[in-house]
């Protein structure tokens, strides 16, 4: 069974290692291709762009800066930056259609399929995990003991004091954690070895694919502009969709394409939805809050509880009750 | 808790369904989803689904689904035929899974083959046995033989895991009360309080058994939770004005003599029946009579 296991997680690693293989000889073959058509000189004849400013751009940066509309307007791009002027270059920024092909797409693209795959394979490694009794037990004392704590006024006085003393006591209550006996996570984790290998199994359908992603788009697209958003944007968006480019004279409208990373981690959940089903839909935000939540100890809510319900006073609610079923009797004669 | 916005949009896909309209599958899909039980319905409109291959296959996975669900609505409706049937296409469908054991096993259960479904269970439970649902289905067995006092064992040790199942209480309360166990009954309804203090129903049965036991604390505290379902209910519940009127009449009746606090109780008696003679006098006013008589003999008696 283990070695099956070790087995999948192999080759799926080799699988996503594979992808990336063939991406990187695709890609590195169209950037040298590029760049050596686009040199320095050809862009400052194209802008009008003091020297000065052209010697910070690296030289991918210019590539960027250089990107045509989608269709091949090139000359009309001349004819526009001449017409208004360098003032509204930023505004007037088009981008290649190239970009499209090679960043745009693929990067959206390859997202989806990765997460296709990364349900593919946690389906694979999903392990029936039937939960520990004394688990269970445990989360099921905390919420009757909640209750009886929220509702405590409803029940009278002598009910409330059997419950109290049932789950309070020092001896035996449901509530009462034995000095030395809350396990710590950590040494938990080392005696059970399913406990480790779940963790294994969440690092490798979430961790692993994302840091390979995100370092694949570093390396590859780092520095583009790959898309603009049909509507104007405040400042403050900036960050958000221009992650990557230091250039603050870029209208916030274009989106880089780490940006455009981003907002496929974030944002294909409803993709996915269509594509694998309503609940299978793999939600990175979620599985991140999931992440931190690990290492939750139930001692510590058990006691936590107990404390609250050692404080909790009886008052009794329904002492008054008559006068207001008379209030509302009356109201019906009436 | 079917919420009563629910309620009405159950009725009308219903009426709809019933009528020809379409929406079987939003309908049947809406049943699972409130958990409401309306098995001869589902059977008609889920079997008329499963018999339309084209409707069927346009489902894609949730086929699956609606074979279970009109399956244990056939056992509902003792119609043992679509649910071996419907069984069998899922066994064949998912060769080893243990929600289609639970179905076989529920399908002994329905032709009443005890034995055979207790081991089924048994045999289900050493593989997961914190399956809340089978423990409870024993139970449904224990009760549908006519072992009571079985059923209240496994309900007993499903509640020391499971203690927050307030559908469990309240069964649990239910068969107190049918055996008269009206202290533990009372102590199921206090859980059942704890777990939803706002629901009137709960505080209606709780003062009724604490009226049960008698003694002069627990007829004030019933008069108590009568009162407060009052309240609650905006007093449109008969049976907790009628509970307030026997309550003062019980309580003066213990107390005679040494009355202190009566007066006010006796304000709420009167509104109650005043109350309740109007209630009357709108939806049965053949019945009046029998009304004043049994309020008089109350008073009466005090």
């Amino acid at each position: 069974m283990a070695s099956c296991l070790l087995h999948c997680y192999l080759s799926s690693l080799l699988n996503t290692v594979a992808l990336l293989q063939v991406y990187c000889v695709k890609f590195s073959l169209f950037f040298t291709r590029e760049i050596r058509v686009r040199d320095l000189s050809s862009i400052s004849q194209i802008y009008p762009v003091p020297r000065a400013i052209l010697t910070e751009f690296s030289l991918r940066r210019i590539a960027i800066l250089q990107q045509f509309r989608f269709g091949n307007p090139r000359t009309e791009l001349y004819s526009a930056t001449r017409k208004v002027g360098f003032r509204s270059m930023a505004e007037d920024l088009v981008l290649d259609t190239a970009i499209r092909d090679w960043v745009l797409i693929p990067l959206s693209v390859v997202m989806v399929l990765i997460g296709v795959l990364r349900y593919f394979v946690s389906k694979l490694m999903h392990s029936s995990q039937t939960p520990d009794a004394k688990i269970v037990k445990e989360g099921q004392v905390i919420v009757r003991a909640r209750n009886l704590r929220a509702g405590a006024n409803f029940i009278p006085s002598k009910a409330f004091r059997a419950r109290k003393i049932y789950f309070c006591n020092e001896e035996n209550g449901l509530l009462f954690v034995p000095k030395g006996q809350g396990q710590n996570p950590q040494a938990q984790m080392f005696s059970d070895p399913n406990m480790a290998m779940d963790m294994m199994k969440k690092n490798l359908s979430m961790i692993i694919p994302q840091t390979l992603t995100f370092a694949w788009v570093n390396f590859f697209f780092s520095g583009f502009v790959a898309a603009k958003i049909p509507f104007p944007l405040t400042q403050r968006f900036r960050s958000m969709l221009q992650n990557g480019i230091d250039l603050s004279t870029v209208d916030v409208s274009y989106v880089s394409s780490r940006s455009w990373y981003f907002l496929n981690l974030f944002g294909l959940r409803g993709l996915f939805s269509l594509i694998l089903g309503e609940e299978n839909a793999v939600d990175d935000t979620q599985r991140m809050m999931q992440m931190g939540g690990f290492g939750f100890d139930p001692s510590k809510g058990l006691s936590a509880e107990k404390d609250n319900l050692d404080i909790t006073q009886h008052e009794w609610a329904l002492l008054n009750f008559e006068h207001r079923a008379e209030a509302v009797l009356r109201k019906v004669i009436s | 808790m079917v919420t009563k916005t629910e309620e009405t949009q159950l009725n009308r896909l219903e009426n709809q369904v019933d009528n020809g309209g379409g929406g079987a599958w939003d309908y049947l899909c809406l049943v699972r989803k409130l958990k409401v039980r309306r098995s001869e319905k589902v059977l008609k409109h889920g079997l008329s689904i499963l018999n339309d291959h084209k409707q069927r296959s346009s489902l894609g996975a949730d086929e699956w689904t609606l074979y279970e669900q009109v399956a244990v609505a056939a056992m509902d409706c003792h119609c043992l035929d679509v649910a071996k049937d419907c069984t069998k296409v899922l066994r064949k469908r998912f060769p080893d899974s243990k929600r289609v054991g639970r179905l076989e096993a529920m399908l002994f259960e329905a032709k009443g083959s005890w034995e055979l479904a207790e081991k089924a269970y048994a045999s289900l439970l050493e593989d997961n046995p914190l399956d809340q649902a089978i423990h409870k289905r024993r139970v449904a067995m224990a009760k549908a033989q006519g072992n009571i006092s079985v059923a209240i064992d496994w309900l007993n040790k499903y509640l020391e895991t499971f203690m927050a199942d307030h559908d469990a209480w309240r069964e649990l309360a239910e068969i107190y009360v049918s055996l008269q166990m009206y202290k533990q009954a009372a102590f199921c309804y206090e859980e059942l309080i704890l777990s939803q203090p706002t629901v009137p129903l709960y505080h209606l049965a709780y003062a009724d058994v604490l009226y049960t036991l008698g003694g002069l604390e627990n007829l004030q505290t019933a008069k108590k939770y009568y009162a407060s379902t009052i309240d609650l209910t905006g007093g449109k519940n008969t049976r907790a004005l009628f509970g307030i009127c026997l309550c003062t009449s019980a309580i003066t009746q213990i107390t005679k003599g040494k009355s202190k606090e009566e007066k006010e109780g006796l304000q709420l008696q009167s509104l109650a029946a005043k109350v309740l003679e109007k209630d009357y006098k709108q939806r049965a006013p053949d019945k009046l009579p029998q009304l004043t008589t049994a309020l008089k003999s109350l008073t009466l008696s005090s």
